[in-house]
């Protein structure tokens, strides 16, 4: 496990191997689907096959009839038990439906579940479920969000009166001064594709409940396991401590398993009702029709420019189709408001004026995902500045070098209130030139064109937000709030416990933590050993989400280590009949500093701590373990530059990147491989989103692609070596000095591969795609149809 | 009636199975559920991911797409039978380069690859690229995976190497 | 996503699998399984008995008849990618089994099978209409003979009647004059074709077109021959131009998918017509003909 570094060097910085690895390597991780209940039972879900409509009939006597069914349920079977919810924060004017875990007499997307069937084998339940009938009066689906804010359209929700969820204005300064200033005005108008997150493991359940204790255990896929606790146990009228939520290893969440899903909640509901354990494993086709989406948004935004390329301000138009509900129980504004409040970037913006209208339609909800409303806020951004070059005659570079942070501007905040208090905005934009490496550039593209390609290099600077605070949801009502608990033991024989109340969905938690833990304790990494998981044992923790592990957990983790170490020095000091503040740690002992014959070994000493506890001095607690806490600053910044550059093909419009560099900043690296390892794949999900991924609905709201072979995530193939290069601005803010960085990939590229495409298609003598993804389909059309090859 | 279950005897990992599955139980769910060996992943049961990937008959192939009754007779290797005493080459090697995030993939993408390097050991890297196409992982954005791959054919090419054993 | 229940019959020779065929029940032929199992699992397709022919012993070879290559209906498509005297005797075939989704799929898919699921964006159908190859068919009316021209009927939809199945696939091997290509856009590699084409081409000693094949796949509801590019090259000394002209009429008669998921129609079109111009060069550069 331990890295090459010499012994007793830090851990921290170091590409350590992960300790997570090992037991995933041999197929013996524990996703929900692998663990098996006696006795479990299997759900299949009857879901609406259409977008919108009044359920008029259901029937489920001949599933009830089948020898292999469990048990059957819909809407009105669960209401007693689970009233439901509304997805509400406490956004100024935010309305929300009342969303129950079936669906109760209307509904508002295809695949909505509507009844659920269990039975001896998941097959015996798919059977059932299709002798269930359920009659419905179709209505007409609200597809359109523009058009669904008109006057006599047609209403998701009617006791909303409205399809508009959320609606507010953004931004400071004199805008309407500045654009009559500007001496240059470009617009663009910007439709990013709805997406999906696509963990590669599934959303799963696995309930039971004994009904003679009254407790409910729940294995879940799952980025909060502490929030659902609280919330099952809210909706059901059990105490908390009567509710454990179990989570081991999670196949890929990014934002997608942050909530309470209705399906989910029926089987946790449903598993109280009947004396058997219910298993639900979704399968693909349920998932591109339930798991939330994002992205959908359209944006018309201006910027004002002096004639030196200067920013004077900055206006967005930005509407965000929420679909059918507002997901409980971070809603579904965050991503809205996010593509408002963040596209300033790391530009000075001294003026900007936003306007966001968030509106229900009849689609799968959209809600958080990786990078949460960045990809369509820098994408934006980025193509102004792309824009605003052309329009001026400057090198892309060169107006945003105009333009971005320079280090005597900070800390600065931004005209939507952000502060960025720290980062290398203008130094990580140098260094991404020199990365690129421009001088080769006319050759290159000299010899794409020779393969009948056009070549084309796109830039996105920007800020990433991450770890936030309470703020963002907590301080809005919902159970999500800013800090996480870490409990760390030293264990009597000197071996190291570390139990995270954040469990990992496979970012290396685990891995980042012990190596905090075992530079703070002076210990081998391998003897620290990292558990997570169970909240019936773990402490608290708010759960994997916004970039904010490396801050707040690994935070925690530090604050216990640092706690226990002091008792561990205190203790060794009465033992060493020594000054504490005379003592250091290093490989496992503790010896008066400059005095060899005096080490003592952890071992000895927790020795004491548990089993010699006569020798503790008087005002000495038994035992060597802390709980830490830590909340972190109200967020940070992690900051840097994406270039891209594309072929893109002018007899097919066929788009591929073939040079992608990142330059980003991040503050302190806990593990550089892992941090890359979040770039990398950060930037391959921005990818998808430039190019390939698109959750697509036909004129009635069927969703046409509900498959794998439909919905296209990037492959070996498509996504180039990506290079990394670092800058570490060191966070004044957090505790380690780290910032988030788990979504700056993501946040980056769309923005980066779309610029380099329009480069491409301006070198071609054509106007830009206005569109994500970007089909070949798109650029064949800008470049006005198939040059011959 | 239909679909009654049939007896069905094959090789797994080199130890004999015998079962009794309905003929709709794909060899995916026969490993995962009759045989316990969780660790062959299914992500998607059309095919495209590759999560579910086995090897039958020595070739790579998708174990959500095969019924567990076709595979009468034949010798199946999974995840499970790599390593047995520590870890595989590859394994290994998916260990150095931090080839696993989730850990979701890695079971397929290591029987793809073990294919791979008995076919060849001398890839290069766009042919790997390609050669690795068909399995799909969300997470790492690939590199580390490839990087894993060409280092396991690198140590295999070496005299003491046994990566494609 | 599970199958619904069915019964399974492992065929041990070809009478065998006809006599299961001839079940009441719905039947269905089961070969690699690589597009009935996907089907299947959600329940789109939903046989009550599936006939699993891989095992029959006449249906796991291969031969080369009179530059014919005769491909059994049990053999994978990546046996065949492997198998030396293939690899040399019919060159455009292993070109088109490689674009065909990936290793692990081609490890059990088969060519035969591909030729009667007649999915309109699959390669292998538009390879034998291309090159007028034949489908052997066996069933209740006894052994028979159907040529490209009349298998494909429509979209999945193959000139099959009930109890009847493929035996085996006849190809004519390109002789050693023809030219030939094969390629395809796809937004990913292995996908299914947004269009593609294959193409032979012969040129006689005096660079004139003396034989063209080209088909089109991903285009239409069903593989279709490009009438209009093979009449614009027959028998025309081959160049610039004329393949230009060749690339222009070539959707002409050809009843064009409408817009769809991955691509609208007009883009079909254009870079159909594209993938038309290149691949014929490519297969007049292959005859040994001057041009680009
Ligand atoms: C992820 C993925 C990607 C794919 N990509 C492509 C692609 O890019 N291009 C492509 O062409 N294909 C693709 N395929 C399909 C693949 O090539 C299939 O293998 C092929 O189309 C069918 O062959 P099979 O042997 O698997 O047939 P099966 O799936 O067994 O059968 C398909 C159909 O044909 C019938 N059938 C099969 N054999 C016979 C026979 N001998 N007589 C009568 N009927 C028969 C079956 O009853 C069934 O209706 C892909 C498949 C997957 C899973
Ligand atoms: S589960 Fe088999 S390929 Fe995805
Ligand atoms: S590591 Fe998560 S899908 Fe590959």
């Amino acid at each position: 496990m331990t890295g090459d570094a010499a012994a007793g060097a830090p851990y921290v910085g170091r590409r350590v191997r992960r300790s997570e690895d090992p037991t995933l390597l041999v197929g013996r991780g524990r996703f929900v689907d692998d663990v098996t209940e006696r006795r479990q039972a299997h759900v299949a879900f009857v879901r609406s096959p259409i977008a919108s409509g009044r359920i008029t009939h259901v029937d489920t006597a001949a599933a009830l009839a089948s020898p292999e069914v469990v048990a059957v349920f819909t809407a009105e079977d669960l209401a007693p038990y689970c009233g439901g919810w509304r997805g509400l924060l406490a956004w100024p004017g935010m309305v929300a439906g009342l969303q129950t875990p079936l669906a109760a007499g209307v509904v508002r997307h295809v695949g909505e579940p509507v009844v659920l069937v269990a039975a001896t084998s998941r097959a015996a339940a798919e059977d059932a479920a299709e002798l269930v009938v359920v009659d419905y009066d179709e209505l007409p689906p609200v597809l359109d969000p523009v058009a669904a804010l008109a006057d006599g359209s047609p209403l998701v929700h009617e006791e909303l009166g409205t399809n508009l969820c959320f609606g507010s204005p953004f931004g400071s300064g004199d805008v309407d001064a500045a654009f009559a200033a500007a001496d240059r005005v470009v617009e663009v108008t910007v439709q990013t594709g709805r997406h999906t997150a696509v963990a590669l493991e599934m959303r799963g359940v696995l309930a039971s409940f004994d009904r003679q204790e009254r407790t409910l255990t729940v294995r879940v896929s799952t980025q909060a396991p502490q929030m659902l606790q609280t919330l099952y146990a809210r909706e059901l009228g059990l105490p908390e401590n009567s509710v454990r939520v179990l989570t081991e290893h999670v196949g890929g969440a990014f934002g997608m398993k942050a909530f309470v899903y209705p399906d989910e909640m029926a089987v946790v509901t449903a598993a109280t009702l009947v004396d058997r354990p219910l298993k639900w494993t979704q399968d693909r086709y349920e998932a591109l029709q339930s798991d939330t989406q994002a992205r959908d948004e359209r944006v018309t935004a201006s910027l004002a420019l002096a004639a030196d390329g200067r920013i004077l301000g900055l206006r967005s138009d930005v509407v965000s189709d929420a679909g059918a509900w507002s997901m409980y129980p971070r809603g579904c504004v965050t991503e809205g408001v996010q593509v408002a409040t963040i596209m300033p970037g790391p530009y000075r913006v001294p003026a900007y004026a936003a306007d966001l209208r968030v509106v229900y339609t009849n689609k799968t909800p959209l809600a958080v995902y990786r990078a949460v409303g960045h990809p369509p806020a820098i994408l934006v951004m980025e193509l102004l500045m792309d824009e605003a070059a052309r329009a001026l005659g400057l090198p892309a570079d060169e107006i945003r070098r105009r333009n971005l942070l320079r280090p005597d501007d900070l800390p600065y905040t931004s005209a939507t209130g952000n502060v960025y208090d720290s980062g290398s905005h203008l130094e990580s934009l140098e260094q991404a030139v020199v990365g690129l490496g421009p001088d080769d550039l006319a050759a290159r593209r000299e010899e794409a064109a020779g393969r009948g390609c056009l070549l084309g290099v796109g830039y996105a600077a920007f800020v990433e937000l991450s770890a936030p605070g309470a703020m963002f949801y907590g301080a809005k009502g919902a159970p999500i709030t800013a800090h996480d608990q870490v409990e760390v033991t030293v264990q009597p024989d000197g071996s190291v416990t570390v139990v995270l109340g954040t469990p990992g969905q496979g970012q290396g938690l685990h891995t980042t933590a012990a190596q905090v833990v075992a530079d703070s304790l002076g210990v081998r990494l391998e003897d620290v050993r990292v558990l997570s998981g169970d909240t019936a044992v773990a402490p608290h923790g708010s759960g994997v989400w916004a970039s904010r592990s490396a801050v707040v957990s690994a935070g925690a983790a530090s604050a216990a280590a640092v706690e226990v170490r002091r008792r561990l020095l205190l203790l060794a000091a009465h033992m060493l009949e020594a000054d504490p503040a005379d003592l250091e740690m290093t490989e496992g002992q503790v010896g008066v500093r400059g005095i060899p014959s005096t080490r003592l070994p952890v071992r000895d000493i927790a020795q004491v701590a548990y089993w010699r506890t006569h020798q503790l001095p008087p005002q000495m607690e038994v035992g060597l373990g802390a709980v830490g806490s830590y909340s972190g600053p109200p967020y940070t910044f992690n900051n840097g530059t994406h270039v891209a550059v594309v072929e893109v093909e002018r007899a097919t419009g066929l788009v591929r990147v073939v040079d992608y560099l990142v330059v980003e900043d991040c503050g302190v690296l806990i593990n550089p491989g892992i941090v890359d390892g979040q770039i990398r794949g950060g930037v391959t999900q921005g990818l998808g989103g430039a190019l390939l991924e698109h959750v697509i609905h036909d004129e009635i709201g069927q969703p046409q692609t509900s498959t794998m072979l439909d919905y296209l995530v990037p492959t070996t193939v498509d996504v180039p070596d990506i290079r990394i290069e670092h800058i570490e601005t060191p966070a004044p803010s957090t505790s380690l000095g780290t910032k988030g960085v788990g979504e700056a990939g993501t946040a980056g590229a769309p923005a980066a591969i779309h610029c380099a495409v329009n480069d491409a298609l301006a070198h071609g003598g054509a106007a830009g795609v206005w569109r994500q993804p970007i089909r070949p389909a798109d650029v064949l059309e800008a470049l006005g149809g198939a040059a011959t090859a | 009636m239909t679909g009654q279950p049939v007896p069905v005897t094959l090789r797994v990992n080199g130890r004999r199975e015998v079962g009794r599955v309905e003929p709709r139980v794909t060899l995916a769910e026969f490993l995962r559920e009759e045989l316990g060996l969780t660790g062959t992943h299914v992500g998607c049961e059309q095919g495209v991911c590759g999560a579910c990937t086995v090897v039958v008959d020595g070739a790579a192939v998708r174990s959500c797409l095969m019924f567990a009754v076709q595979a009468e007779g034949c010798d199946v290797e999974t995840v499970e039978g790599l390593g047995r005493d520590g870890l595989h080459p590859l394994q290994q090697a998916f260990w150095d380069a931090q080839a696993v995030q989730c850990g979701f993939c890695t079971p397929g993408f290591l029987m793809t690859a073990l294919v791979a390097l008995r076919e060849r050991t001398d890839w290069d890297r766009t042919a790997l690229r390609e050669r690795l196409g068909g399995n799909l992982c969300r997470c790492t954005g690939y590199e580390p995976i490839v990087d894993a791959v060409l280092a396991a054919a690198e140590a295999a090419r070496n005299p003491g190497g046994e990566a494609a054993r | 996503m599970r199958s619904a229940a069915f019964d399974y019959v492992r065929a041990g020779s070809v009478a065998e699998a006809l006599v299961a065929l001839a079940d009441d029940r719905e039947t269905r032929v089961l070969a690699g399984g690589q597009s009935l199992v996907p089907m299947m699992a959600l329940r789109l397709a939903r046989p009550e008995v599936l006939v699993d022919i891989t095992r029959c012993p006449e249906l796991q070879s291969c031969s080369l008849e009179e530059s014919v290559l005769r491909i059994g209906a049990a053999v994978p498509d990546a046996v065949l990618e492997r198998d030396p005297d293939i690899r040399a005797a019919h060159p455009l075939l292993v070109r088109t089994l490689s674009l065909i989704a990936h290793e692990e799929i081609r490890a059990r898919g088969t060519l035969c099978g591909s030729l009667a699921h007649a999915d309109p964006a699959a390669e292998l159908p538009a390879l034998l209409l291309a090159t007028d190859g034949e489908v052997e068919v066996d069933g209740p009316g006894g052994p028979r003979r159907v040529p490209a021209a009349e298998f494909f009927d429509g979209p999945f939809t193959a000139a099959l009647d009930d109890g009847e199945m493929v035996v085996a696939a006849r190809l004519p091997v390109p002789g050693p004059a023809v030219g030939w290509a094969v390629d395809e856009i796809a937004r990913r590699p292995g996908d299914f074709a947004l269009a593609g084409a294959v193409c032979t081409v012969e040129l006689d000693s005096s660079g004139r077109c003396s034989g063209v094949g080209v088909a089109l796949f991903g285009v239409s509801s069903t593989p279709v021959r490009s009438r209009g590019a093979e009449e614009v090259l027959m028998g025309q000394q081959v160049d610039e131009a004329v393949l230009d002209a060749a690339a222009a009429a070539s959707l002409d008669g050809v009843d064009v998918l409408g817009d769809e998921v991955h691509a609208p129609a007009a883009y079909r079109r254009d870079a159909g017509r594209a993938l038309v111009r290149r691949t014929l060069a490519a297969a007049v550069r292959s005859a040994g003909g001057g041009t680009a």
